[in-house]
């Protein structure tokens, strides 16, 4: 007999491309079912199809319109089994397996049935295999073989699809219709996984063809996730890269440098020529899924802008010199030692990249600990998810989301505050919308109508439209109803949480100020809704929260995810699959870059600097002396710069002028430094003000992890030889040799090696773990080896889980007469935060500017019209950029991307920030929208701001 | 470092701060969990100069920090 698994997958690193496909998805059933395939004694849980457990058993079933990421369909007729006392030939795709049943996939009716389907197939089939691009990954030229077609006896003169045009209208693939078997595979991709509904069938029969509705696919509502191409099983819809370059011969799986989703893909390469980033079944966040800029938008590595040679000058007015990394080194080291004996040990610090790897960002945040000598060490997470850490590690003991991205499929009802997830998580946010089409309740909490409140076969039950910087109050409102109508989980909170705190908690929230008619006048959503969602929250079932930066880029950041954190205890939704709460975070590696000790307070996994026994264990490892008190945040620096206290900083890849706010002041900062070392792939807005540049490596050179918003550690493996010369871990640590601080590695293994031995929560994560097992998420130690999926299940990390009061105090950045409107960031599904990587990608076609969403009302009282160029005003700066009157915003607020420096939305955000944090208040700044002059039409304000600083 | 700024943080941090026990104890263990010491040093300074500008529990935060320092 043999008893079957289901095989992980391959290699990450091997020749040959693709990964196994069973035909139809796994079964998650505890019952096993015996049966016989082809004589053969074969186990499989129940619910197996008879497609896929021949499949694992090794003889694989000729099919085409079957694959093991959808569900079957059971059209193409390939498939077709016999089965002892059974009429006719069935679709083994389409039937489940029995106990005891005796299944035949290889005879000669079945043969002959097979050869018949395939010659219609055929006959109306480019018989161009030779010079078809797929020509080596095609089923259907796999499966003619298979069946051993050799003959079409209906001749190809009848009426048939051969001249049908392609649509090379998509940047990254094209559809040949030409090709097209009818299969259905594109469109129920388009369905089942990515949930946007974009392809159809058009027309009957004979006129059957794949439509992506609109004139092509990209005016069509196709959001280029690839999950069509990924599916379609003939040459029909093929990426450009492949048709240009021919296909790829071996594949390097690593993790997508994206969003903080953390997808796994295999990159497929000939010889060192990446040709395609496929997104990999076996990725645990993703599991096969990926978005326009994973799976295509990774141009940017190999664009004519990189820098590749290390460049010195003595002032930023200079121009640069190309020198070698000895001399850059030398003088970057010499410069800073200059700096510190003129002005003491704490003028210099320097800032850590979520963009980078963990391994990277430990050394980072060791050489300024050690060699610079001080704790002067920030992170990007600073103008994100500062707020998370305070948050959640002040109510449950830990600075992280609690669940996998998987716990989603058990929600209910799912609380979405503050995020735009189709947008900005989008493989996430298929996951989301999968589990809403099953039934999921769904209560939106935001300023905007994102699509998540209503779009194709999605409709939020509530659509919580606040006013900018009331998400507290909002909160509060939610958790008073829950509090006053008796809806919160007595037994839970009894048994998990601190009860003396819980008590306090409950008198401050049944409070008047706190319930939603109070909190209707200044949040602007009607109470009655928000009771509803609260009764809705609290009644349904596993109940879990999302959010994003519309949560922690305020000023309340901190005491809002304190109010997540309470409304999950009152209702018990913590410690189970299905509930949590979970930060959608930004960048790849922000969790990463917190977890490693890049803030300043911090050692790596949290431990505060001041804690002697930790200290003494760094101390101890790293030979050196450690201070006990918390160093310089970036805005500390920054202003310490304008004071002339703090002289220098080392910027590893971020560019801080363009994404932090009050860029004026950033740039004034930067040019007070008497050294800037920045690197990064190219020369961005920091740079400008940088007498250093240290080249980097882009992900697909590096060689370490990341670890994404649900704590999955991912390796990240070297698909090609770094561009510059050295990994990044390499250039750190010889700077900091330079500066007097020995620091050496032999590779990534041995820096993740000494972070596991420093670092309770990675204490058994090792490359050599990674390699086997694919991905952890941490805690990663004796009690859970290989990592754990679901946080707090027994208990909360700090015991018991800490009720906090939360009252609202409302932003000092008030709309008023000089600027009525509130505006508020975010995200757009093509563009990456400050577009450093995607504006160098074809996905600028779909978003080559800036937008200013304006309400119609709003534009009409100012004369404005769609498309017209608008100067947008605040108390800190102007810029310019289009108008689109839109019905998303309500009246009043107006709402942009921040992805083009050309716009530069952060001219004219505001200083105000977390109280508990300093993360910047990005989602209110009070402005004044007006018709541009002319001669603001070409405005580049950035560079405006770059002149005038 | 901008006093004008550390004297807007501090105050936000009193407005905005709940956590359970002795409010001045709050503000003042959050000021030594995340502030560095020239930060808590200047604020020292600014609450001797103009202490009307702050809170009794921002003063007494700050000036059991200051003492803490000194011992």
């Amino acid at each position: 007999m043999t008893l079957l698994s289901d095989p992980r997958g391959l290699s990450p690193i091997r020749d040959g491309i693709g990964e196994p496909d069973f035909g139809t998805p796994k079964s998650t059933s505890d019952v096993t079912v015996n049966l016989t395939i082809d004589g053969s004694l074969v186990s499989v849980p129940a619910g197996t199809s008879i497609m896929r457990a021949a499949g694992e058993s090794g003889c694989s079933i000729p099919k085409l319109c079957a694959t093991d990421s959808l569900e079957p369909f059971g059209s193409c007729r390939m498939c077709l089994v016999e089965i002892d006392g059974r009429k006719g030939t069935p679709a083994s795709c389409t039937t489940p397996v029995e106990e005891g049943m005796v299944v035949r996939t290889q005879t000669a009716k079945l043969g002959k049935l097979r050869r018949n389907v395939m010659e219609l197939y055929i006959s109306d089939h480019p018989l161009e295999c030779l010079t078809c691009a797929a020509n080596g990954d095609c089923e259907l030229q796999d499966m003619a073989g298979v069946v051993g077609l050799r003959d079409v006896r209906y001749g190809y003169e009848g009426e048939n699809h051969l001249g049908a045009a392609k649509d090379q209208s998509n940047p990254y693939f094209d559809f040949d219709s030409s090709k097209c078997i009818v299969c259905n595979r594109c469109v129920r991709a388009c369905d089942q996984i990515q949930g946007t509904l974009a392809l159809t069938i058009e027309g009957r029969g004979f006129n059957s063809k794949v439509s992506p509705g609109g004139l092509n696919f990209l005016s069509s509502e196709c959001v280029s996730c690839g999950a069509c191409v990924q599916a379609c099983p003939t040459g029909t819809l093929e990426e450009k890269s492949v048709i240009e370059l021919g296909m790829p011969t071996r594949t390097v799986q690593t993790t997508c440098a994206y969003c903080g989703v953390g997808c796994t893909f295999n990159a497929e390469l000939r010889g060192d020529e990446l040709v395609r980033m496929v997104p990999a079944k076996t990725g645990g966040a993703n599991e096969g899924h990926s978005c326009v800029k994973g799976r295509f938008a990774f141009g940017y590595a190999s664009h004519k802008d990189r820098i590749l040679s290390p460049m010195i000058r003595e002032k930023i007015t200079d121009d640069w010199t190309e020198v070698t990394w000895d001399e850059a080194i030398t003088y970057a080291a010499t410069k800073f030692k200059e700096i510190q004996a003129k002005y003491g040990d704490n003028s210099i610090g320097g800032v850590t990249s979520s963009r980078c790897t963990n391994e990277e960002i430990f050394t980072v945040q060791k050489m300024i600990r050690t060699a610079f000598g001080n704790n002067n060490v920030d992170t990007c997470a600073r103008v994100c998810h500062s707020p998370t850490g305070f948050g959640l590690s002040s109510t449950f003991g830990t600075s992280a989301g609690t669940q996998d991205f998987k716990s989603v499929g058990k929600s209910d009802v799912i609380l979405l505050i503050g995020a735009n997830p189709t947008d900005a998580h989008p493989v996430f946010g298929s996951r989301l919308k999968r589990r809403l089409r099953q039934g999921a309740k769904l209560i939106v909490v935001d300023p905007r109508k994102i699509d998540l409140v209503e779009s194709a076969h999605v409709k939020a039950d509530h659509h919580l439209q606040l006013q900018p910087g009331t998400n507290v109050a909002v909160i509060n409102a939610l958790a008073h109803v829950i509090a006053t109508e008796g809806l919160a989980d007595k037994n839970f909170i009894a048994e998990r949480c601190d009860n003396a705190a819980f008590d306090r908690w409950m008198k401050f929230i049944s409070l008047p100020e706190n319930s939603p008619e109070v909190v209707e006048a200044q949040s602007g959503v009607p109470a009655e809704e928000i009771r509803k969602a609260a009764r809705l929250f609290a009644t349904s079932g596993n109940g879990s929260i999302y959010y994003g930066l519309g949560v922690t880029e305020h000023s309340q950041g901190s005491t809002m995810v304190m109010g997540m954190a309470n409304l999950a205890m009152a209702t018990g939704n913590i410690g189970r699959e299905g509930v949590g709460v979970n930060p959608l975070r930004g960048q790849n590696n922000v969790q990463g870059s917190c977890d490693m000790g890049s803030f300043p307070h911090e050692l790596s996994g949290y431990r505060h600097v001041s804690d002697d026994a930790v200290r003494e264990q760094f101390e101890t490892l790293w030979d050196v002396k450690l201070l006990p008190e918390p160093g310089m945040r970036i805005p500390n620096m920054l202003d310490g710069a304008i004071s002339g206290e703090f002289r220098g900083m080392f910027v590893h890849g971020e560019d801080i002028a363009q994404s932090d706010p009050n860029t004026k002041h950033v740039m004034a900062a930067l040019e007070s430094m008497d050294l800037v070392v920045v690197q990064d792939l190219f020369i961005n807005e920091t740079a400008k003000f940088a007498h250093v540049f240290f080249p980097g490596t882009s992900f697909l050179e590096k060689d370490g992890t990341f670890t994404n918003a649900e704590r999955r550690i991912n390796r990240v493996r070297p698909v090609m030889a770094p561009k510059n010369g050295k990994q990044e871990w390499e250039i750190i640590s010889e700077l900091a040799t330079a500066m007097g601080y020995p620091m050496h590695y032999d590779n990534a293994a041995q820096i993740m090696d000494e972070i596991a031995s420093i670092t309770p929560t990675f204490k058994n994560v090792s490359f050599e773990l990674l390699d086997r097992v694919g991905s952890l998420q941490w805690p990663v130690n004796e009690a859970a080896p290989e990592g754990t999926p679901i946080m707090h299940v027994n208990g909360f990390v700090r015991g018991k889980g800490l009720f906090v009061e939360t009252p609202f105090v409302p932003t000092e950045e008030r709309a008023n007469r000089k600027f009525p409107l509130l505006l508020t960031t975010g995200r757009i599904l093509s563009q990456y935060n400050v577009g450093a990587q995607t504006r160098r990608t074809a996905n600028s076609t779909w978003h080559p500017e800036d937008i200013l969403e304006i309400h119609e009302s709003d534009a009409q009282m100012r004369g404005i019209v769609d498309g017209q160029k608008v100067a947008i005003s605040s108390r800190i700066g102007e810029t310019v950029m289009r108008a689109s009157v839109s019905a998303r915003v309500p009246a009043g607020v107006v709402y942009t991307t921040f992805h083009h420096p050309l716009s530069g939305a952060n001219v004219i955000t505001t200083e105000f920030s977390d109280w508990a944090t300093n993360c910047p208040e990005y989602k209110v700044t009070a402005v004044e929208i007006r018709p541009a002059d002319s001669s603001q039409d070409a405005t580049n304000s950035l560079d405006d701001v770059l002149m005038k600083a | 470092m901008d006093i004008a700024k550390l004297k807007m943080m501090v105050n936000q941090i009193d407005q905005n701060i709940a956590f359970a026990g002795v409010k001045s104890e709050v503000i003042a263990t959050h000021l030594k969990k995340f502030w560095t010491p020239q930060m808590r040093a200047d604020i020292f300074k600014d609450v001797q100069a103009s202490p009307d500008s702050y809170s009794s529990d921002v003063r007494d935060a700050v000036n059991k920090l200051h003492q803490e320092a000194k011992a």
